[in-house]
């Protein structure tokens, strides 16, 4: 007698995880190589009794989300160390676990021990996973497309770039990093742009609209509810009268 | 509600990047100021499911999880070292250096601070110290009878003295050099501390490599670009805005759950 109240239940609790997902994009509308997220939705059906012929009820659920992977706004920063990929790859970085995790986000700075890190202090990761180091000294930092880093007209280094098969198997791990279970294969149509940094890619109209669109369905959802409860009350109210 | 708090992240990020771009704006004729930029990374992650679980014992696999992001975080706030604008002065004690580098100063307390201020004055014994009367080093006295003085690129401080036909030698400036400046620490007064993030200062001549020349009757202004400023400023009122909405929508949404008997 309560599945009409379940149904809207299942609604409302996937529209709240929606509105995580809007606030989280939206509060990172500025975070460099920030990758917008989406809800899915499920149905789930369930049989409303098991003995009988009667309609299923058909629920929602969230299964998962799915990240936005258009390229976010490129900004010219003129920084040596800020760097932006021009493709679908993602920037290997030495996480503090000791597992090599993934970014697009390129302001990178050198640390004490000139090493190449995220602006967290994470080292840049080059082929195999060992630190970049730039010359104590360097005059000249130039980064080539393909992620080579000279210095002073001598190769010190390499940026690891990496492409997924599939980007949605990468899990976030906040801190701009993203952890993956497969390696991942050296990029090929990927390039790296030195000075330039990508922005986040989320749409801040997009997000707007979903964040209204949530709110009416969820109150809409509400007074579904509230009616049934109603017609509820009305039904034992009427019973009641009938015994009496 | 989640959502509610990571609104509230938001705000309080652009807040603190209107900070930084108002720092920046107030600044903007300040000589030997550098830039700030405020970076931002996202907030840890809730994992619901993780992509890649299996939903069945037949072993199929989640394509995507379900990774509910928690708000966002200021992580650094990243200093630009790019040259200011060489402005002339004609100022005697006016120096500015073009090209890396930064003047030493000494402070009160006996250390050693950095900066690319060259407004230099003399004090009353003679010295050459900045405008809060901190002395640079290495420390230059100039002889109260010189009639002149002059600086030349490679930071040679010579004094033209009377009945004298050959310049006096009185000393040597020397820059220092970081591997990493935008690791300094800022102590206000355009002066900046080493850390261990900016890695041990490197002394060195002007003009030789890896460090700027000296320029006499120059002063380098701040490298803030107004405009950029501006733009900056606006992006960051928009997006502080687009937070309160997400704010007030989540409220109205708990607001709607209240009303439910």
């Amino acid at each position: 007698m309560e599945n009409s109240l379940y149904v809207g239940l299942s609604r409302q609790l996937v529209l709240d995880h929606a509105m995580t997902l809007v606030a989280n994009n939206v509060a990172n509308v500025n975070t460099a190589g920030y990758r917008a997220q989406n809800p899915m939705f499920e149905e789930y059906i369930a049989k409303s009794s098991s003995y009988t012929n009667q309609d299923s009820l058909s629920m929602v659920y969230d299964m998962g989300q799915y990240d936005t992977t258009s390229p976010g706004s490129i900004s010219v920063t003129g920084g040596t160390y800020d760097i932006a990929l021009n493709g679908p790859g993602f920037i290997e970085v030495m996480s503090p676990s000791g597992t090599i995790q993934y970014t697009r986000g390129g302001d990178f700075t050198i640390n004490s021990n000139s090493e190449l890190v995220t602006s967290d202090g994470f080292r840049v990761s080059g082929p195999g996973g060992n630190p970049i180091a730039i010359p104590a000294g360097a005059n000249d930092v130039v980064i080539t497309h393909d992620g080579d880093i000279s210095a002073d007209g001598n190769i010190v280094g390499r940026i690891s770039v990496v492409e997924f098969d599939n980007i949605q198997s990468l899990t976030p791990e906040g801190n701009g990093l993203y952890s993956s279970k497969d390696a991942g294969r050296a990029a090929t149509e990927t390039i790296v742009k030195q000075g330039y940094l990508e922005g986040s890619n989320v749409n801040p109209v997009q997000e707007m609209t979903r964040m209204i669109d949530i709110l009416r369905t969820y109150q809409s959802t509400m007074r579904m509810i509230n009616n049934e409860h109603e017609r509820q009350v009305n039904a034992i109210k009427k019973i009641g009268e009938k015994t009496s | 509600m989640r959502s509610l708090d990571i609104g509230a992240t938001g705000m309080l990020a652009q807040q603190m990047n209107v900070d930084t771009i108002s720092n920046n704006i107030a600044n903007m004729t300040t000589t030997g100021f550098k830039k700030q930029r405020l970076e931002f990374k996202d907030l840890m992650y809730q994992h619901l499911s993780r992509p890649g679980a299996t939903s069945s014992t037949a072993g199929t696999v989640i394509p995507a999880g379900l990774s509910l992001g928690l708000g966002v975080k200021p992580s650094a706030t990243y200093r630009s070292h790019e040259q200011g604008t060489l402005q002339i002065t004609d100022g005697d004690m006016d120096l500015a250096i073009n090209g890396r580098g930064f003047f030493q100063i000494e402070l009160p307390s006996g250390e050693t601070a950095y900066t690319r201020a060259g407004s230099f004055q003399m004090n009353q014994d003679g010295e050459i110290v900045t405008s809060e009367g901190y002395r640079l080093l290495p420390g230059i006295t100039v002889p109260s009878d010189a009639v002149y003085v002059e600086v030349n690129t490679q930071g040679e401080v010579l004094a033209k003295m009377p009945a004298q036909v050959a310049m006096q030698n009185l000393g040597q400036i020397e820059l220092a050099n970081f591997v990493n400046p935008a690791g300094l620490e800022s102590v206000g007064d355009t002066m900046f501390m080493e850390t261990e993030a900016s890695g041990a200062a490197i002394a060195g001549i002007p003009g030789e490599t890896n460090f700027g020349t000296i320029k006499q009757g120059v002063l380098e202004q701040s490298n803030v670009d107004s405009v950029k400023e501006i733009t900056l400023l606006i992006t960051a009122q928009r997006a502080y805005e687009m937070n309160s909405n997400v704010i007030s929508t989540s409220d109205e949404m708990m607001d709607t759950v209240n009303q439910l008997r």
